[in-house]
């Protein structure tokens, strides 16, 4: 049978053409309005907010996916076509990339600027932190993300027709050796992209801190996708008050080690007081972002953490997707605040380019997800270690 | 030796799919288990290892004595080196015992079921190494008798902690930890100790066995509410095990000192102790399964599992050393720059630093071929070779960094002493001992656990 | 150990147990007793059968709750402690940092509350199922620490039909069926 939930394709294909349509007048608007106003600097930030969102997101679902086959747990199998659809869009996610590299450079990032030649500390840097080298590094991410999640995808396509146990096994020694890329490439990716937004500040954990961040994301855009999907025929077989069980507990994982990393490196950095690293963290107590770190904590960590606590807003996918959603929006926020600081020093301005262009960008992305999603059965069916697990339920 | 000893040794090596073997229902799971406890001949080999162990302790007791009457001058600190081994042997066994709770606490939330039969053992592990753990900052302080100042006591000095202090945070998490792993083991072995109770015939035993079992009697409702606080338990226990590492290494990383002070310590430290305790419990179980025969129940896919779990956590341990090396350049920090290089090649302990890359990033690479992972000696070994290597990862970290610290004209050698030496062996000694004591006298694998998880047509006989 | 059966009561509260083999006919027999309307007293396993608790009826535990009391007992403790002490009766003054460094107490409240939450749960857990050290056992079957399990009944007044029992416990083959004449924890 049967790609995805016949009696949603409609309603899909109508969703898929919504989300194309507005996220591309979205962008276009944005980027003419914000051209025509010579407020190119504050498109470029606002676009790297909502690129770096979605990117996160297709980078986790790949992490995610390799988990899963490495594991292979009860959680995963259902959301496995939700995973390769969303790294099935690093093609589409190098093309949006393209502007920051080719327009938005010396707008976002002070290395880039001819100032600084004049700065000894990012002369030392040069050799790392010059235009040439980092379309270097962008590029060799992206065939790393595209190539292995091609092969994922390619594989567990292939198994939808021949159910062939051999590729399960294929899937699973791609993803071993898959996970430390994973790891390494997401660091550098994070490293390159936001934290030499401020060239001058450091942190060894700020990889780790991103990956954790973003894999919280995806998980809450999962659930958000199975409460949509999960009424409907085959996953209403499947996905089922033990399923979003797991899930909210993956979540609730997630949410302490987001709170976890934020905290370790704060302490670290604040109990030191060295001059090199506490200006980043100034940046984010001074002039109105206090109010803004302190709810930040507070909306991503302090509530969706206690409310998750529960076991039956865990089980009641109508409850526990409201959490769900809060945690994606707070997600924004946490990207806001880890950028955003780096430009406007002297209090908050949260702007409606700020808010437009992610979403618009967004529009653009879940369509192609959609696409990806509606193509193929929801369901790895003919996986026999899906055979095994139905079995066991 | 006695008929009966030879039925506990001998066993079958299983390598179907399930975490059991065939030969294990409900009855023989009870009586294999039990056995081990309630047998009345001891092997000879098994004094040998408690006299080994005892051994070990004496060299322990020796040294402290020695300690306590000379004072920590017998130690080869010198003065920007002030943290030595007791640091170094500190951090390692406390690491040791993470493997423990991650295995009791963090696998039962995942409702891994392979977990079941050597969560006991591991949990005893994390106990023992705690004990050996906590000896080193107490004989640290100087004057251990007075070590409860350290307590939120009120006294006729008006003095409290510095709670700002990461050593006193230590002091909240290490007995925090110490407390609930041991709350944790003993209330896992409550059931247990009732079916060894109903099971032994000797009135003495059955009457500590009783004592120690509090009157479990397999009441469903009973049951239901050991579930609940059992799972509580695990819950608390897993934010816990993450909180003890990272206060640990909160001990180095909100100083000044390069090397020390840098943001991916917690992490890194937690996915070290989880590695270096994996593979204790790798060097702990394998002859332990082979010499009693429980192939059948600590199977080669647990192995597997363990060392999958010792390369993955293993691969964290080199991203945390990638990451220092990379920011130590990309800081543009000269202090930053020179400690790394003085680590790597111009310090006077570089050797230190590729014996440990060696150790644990070389070595473990062999865990990528699936016939090494279900080779009991060849893990054996590599466990082996992963304990010296995250030794050597904490004499890299406090030794290299406090050797060449800010001040030249302070820089030292460090080198340990024949007492820092003995202190250290005899704390291994001690470990060696307790786990020989354990293995006789308490069920090491939850038998209660163990029937939870036989396949549904071995639970009927 | 001391058998029920070794002990003499009266015979107006007298318990009818079977014996079962396995875990499956537990639990039926347990959900088809209960639905005839036969009061259960207890059920007894050699390990946590899952779904058996739901067969008897019991209901959740609130275990959780007295974890979260005693858990924010510990964080108040934690908390008012080191603001007090640091803060008021003992300010003084450590590298610059505040006297009250919310940051650096975070850890230790965090111990605080695992170390009162993880002891408060397992005492409560204690005194709720009655266990202590030196508290007599008093099994309902010496092989229900092995591999047997137990179904008592309680019988609660003249409507008690031993024949209709015997019938569907017969079905989950039932291996053996005791009468008591005391009670039996």
């Amino acid at each position: 049978m049967t790609t995805t939930t016949e009696t949603l394709r409609p309603q899909l294909d109508q969703l898929q053409k919504v989300s194309l349509i507005l996220g591309l007048v979205i962008v276009a608007g944005s980027a003419a309005a914000a051209f025509t106003m010579g407020q190119q600097a504050e498109f470029f930030q606002s676009y790297l907010i909502g690129f770096f969102f979605w990117t996160g997101i297709a980078l986790s679902c790949w992490g995610l996916c390799m988990l899963h086959h490495l594991v292979t747990g009860r959680w995963g199998f259902v959301l496995q076509r939700v995973f390769e659809s969303g790294m099935s869009t690093f093609p589409l996610l190098f093309v949006l990339f393209l502007p920051i590299l080719l327009l938005g450079m010396q707008d976002l990032y002070p290395w880039a600027r001819p100032e600084a030649a004049d700065d000894p500390l990012l002369q030392h840097k040069e050799a790392y932190l010059n235009y040439g080298f980092f379309v270097v590094r962008a590029v060799i991410y992206f065939a790393i993300w595209i190539g292995v999640s091609s092969y994922l995808i390619k594989w567990s396509n292939a198994q939808d027709e021949s159910g062939d146990p051999a590729l399960s096994d294929r899937l699973q020694a791609l993803s071993g050796p898959g996970m430390p890329l994973f790891a390494l490439t997401v660091t550098f990716a994070s490293f390159d992209w936001l934290m030499s937004l401020d060239p001058h500040w450091f942190s060894t954990l700020y990889g780790v801190m991103m990956i954790v961040s973003a894999g919280g994301a995806t998980m809450a855009f999962a659930i958000i996708m199975m409460n949509y999907l999960h009424k409907h025929e085959p996953l209403s077989r499947f996905a089922n008050a033990g399923r979003f069980y797991e899930w909210g507990k993956i979540e609730l994982a997630f949410m302490l080690l987001w709170f976890y990393m934020m905290l370790s490196q704060f302490l670290i950095i604040w109990a030191a007081n060295l001059p090199e690293e506490t200006p980043w963290y100034i940046h984010r107590s001074t002039g109105g972002w206090e109010i803004y770190s302190f709810c930040l904590i507070l909306l991503r960590f302090v509530v969706p953490f206690c409310l998750l606590l529960s076991i039956p807003r865990k089980k009641n996918p109508k409850r526990l997707v409201r959490v769900a959603v809060l945690i994606l929006v707070m997600h924004f926020a946490d990207l806001f605040w880890h950028i955003m600081p780096n430009f406007s020093q002297h209090g908050v301005h949260i702007g409606l380019l700020n808010i437009a262009l992610p979403l618009g960008i967004g529009g653009i992305w879940f369509a192609v997800f959609l696409m990806r999603l509606k193509s193929r059965p929801i369901i790895p069916q003919k996986d026999p270690r899906f055979a095994e697990y139905v079995e066991a339920t | 030796m006695s008929q009966q000893v030879r039925t506990i040794q001998g066993g079958q090596e299983y390598t179907g799919p399930g975490v059991v073997g065939p030969e294990y229902d409900n009855t023989t799971v009870t009586e294999k288990i039990s056995n081990l406890v309630l047998r009345k001949d001891t092997e000879l080999s098994w004094f040998a290892g408690v006299a080994i162990g005892a051994f070990g302790g004496l060299i322990l007791l020796v040294s402290v004595t020695y300690l306590v009457l000379i004072g920590t001058g017998i130690w080869g600190l010198n003065v920007p080196v002030g943290w030595g081994f007791a640091i170094i042997n500190f951090v390692w066994w406390i690491g040791i015992g993470h493997a423990g709770t991650l295995i009791s606490a963090i696998l039962h939330l995942m409702q891994q079921s392979w977990r079941n039969s050597i969560n006991r053992f591991a949990e005893a592990m994390t106990i023992f190494a705690v004990m050996c753990a906590g000896m080193f900052p107490l004989l640290h302080v100087g004057r251990p008798w007075l070590a409860y100042w350290l307590m939120p006591l009120p006294n006729t000095m008006a003095l409290w902690p510095q709670w700002r202090s990461p050593l006193v945070w230590d002091v909240f998490a290490v007995s925090t930890y110490f407390t609930v792993s041991l709350i944790f083991w003993y209330m896992g072995m409550i059931p247990d100790l009732g079916t060894l109770r109903d099971r032994a015939t000797n009135p003495y035993l059955r009457q500590l066995f009783g004592l120690l079992s509090m009157g479990w009697r397999g009441a469903t409702s009973h049951w239901a509410r050991y579930e609940k606080a059992y799972l509580i338990l695990a819950g608390l226990s897993t934010p816990l095990v993450l909180s003890v590492h990272s206060v640990v290494s909160f001990d180095f990383a909100v100083s000044l000192v390069p090397g020390w002070h840098t943001t991916v310590f917690p992490p890194y430290f937690v996915a070290g102790a989880v590695y270096a305790g994996f593979a204790m419990v790798l060097t702990c179980t394998i002859p332990v399964r082979k010499y009693y025969g429980l192939e059948g129940l600590i199977t080669i896919r647990h192995l597997e599992n363990m060392a999958k779990v010792t390369l993955a956590t293993g691969y964290i341990v080199i991203y945390g050393y990638a990451m220092e090396a990379f920011i130590s350049w990309y800081s543009a920090s000269p202090y930053e720059g020179f400690m790394m290089w003085n680590r790597m090649w111009s310090g006077p302990y570089w050797w230190s630093y590729w014996m440990l890359l060696f150790c644990n990033a070389f070595s473990i690479q062999f865990l990528w071929f699936k016939k090494l992972r279900r080779s009991p000696i060849f893990l054996w070994f590599l466990s082996l070779i992963v304990g010296v290597g995250m030794w050597l990862e904490r004499f890299v970290i406090v030794v290299t960094s406090l050797a060449r610290d800010y001040l030249p004209s302070s820089w030292d050698v460090y080198s340990g002493t024949v007492w820092d030496w003995s202190l250290y062996i005899g704390t291994i000694g001690f470990f060696i001992m307790m786990m020989f004591l354990f293995i006789r006298f308490l069920p090491i694998i939850p038998m209660s656990e163990m029937k939870m998880i036989l396949p549904r047509s071995k639970k009927a006989e | 150990m001391k058998l029920a059966q070794d002990r003499i009561g009266p015979m107006n509260s007298q318990y009818v147990v079977g014996i079962f083999e396995t875990e499956e006919d537990i639990v039926g027999a347990t959900e088809e007793t209960r639905g005839t309307g036969y009061g259960i007293y207890d059920t007894y396993a050699p390990y946590a059968v899952h779904g058996l608790p739901e067969a008897m009826g019991l209901k959740p535990s609130k275990l959780t709750w007295a974890c979260l009391v005693f858990a924010l007992a510990g964080f108040s403790v934690a908390v008012l402690g080191q603001f007090w002490i640091n803060g008021i009766d003992w300010a003084v003054n450590v590298g610059g940092r505040p006297f009250n460094s919310l940051p650096a107490y975070l850890p230790v409240m965090f111990e605080c509350i695992v170390l009162a939450g993880g002891v408060g749960v397992t005492i409560t857990m204690l005194a709720r199922n009655g266990l202590y050290p030196g508290k007599r056992e008093r099994l309902i079957h010496p092989d229900v620490t092995n591999h047997r399990f137990a179904l008592a009944l309680e019988r609660r007044d003249a409507s008690f039909d031993l024949n209709e029992i015997t019938a569907i416990w017969s079905r989950y083959h039932v291996a053996e069926i005791m009468e008591l004449p005391e009670a039996v924890s």
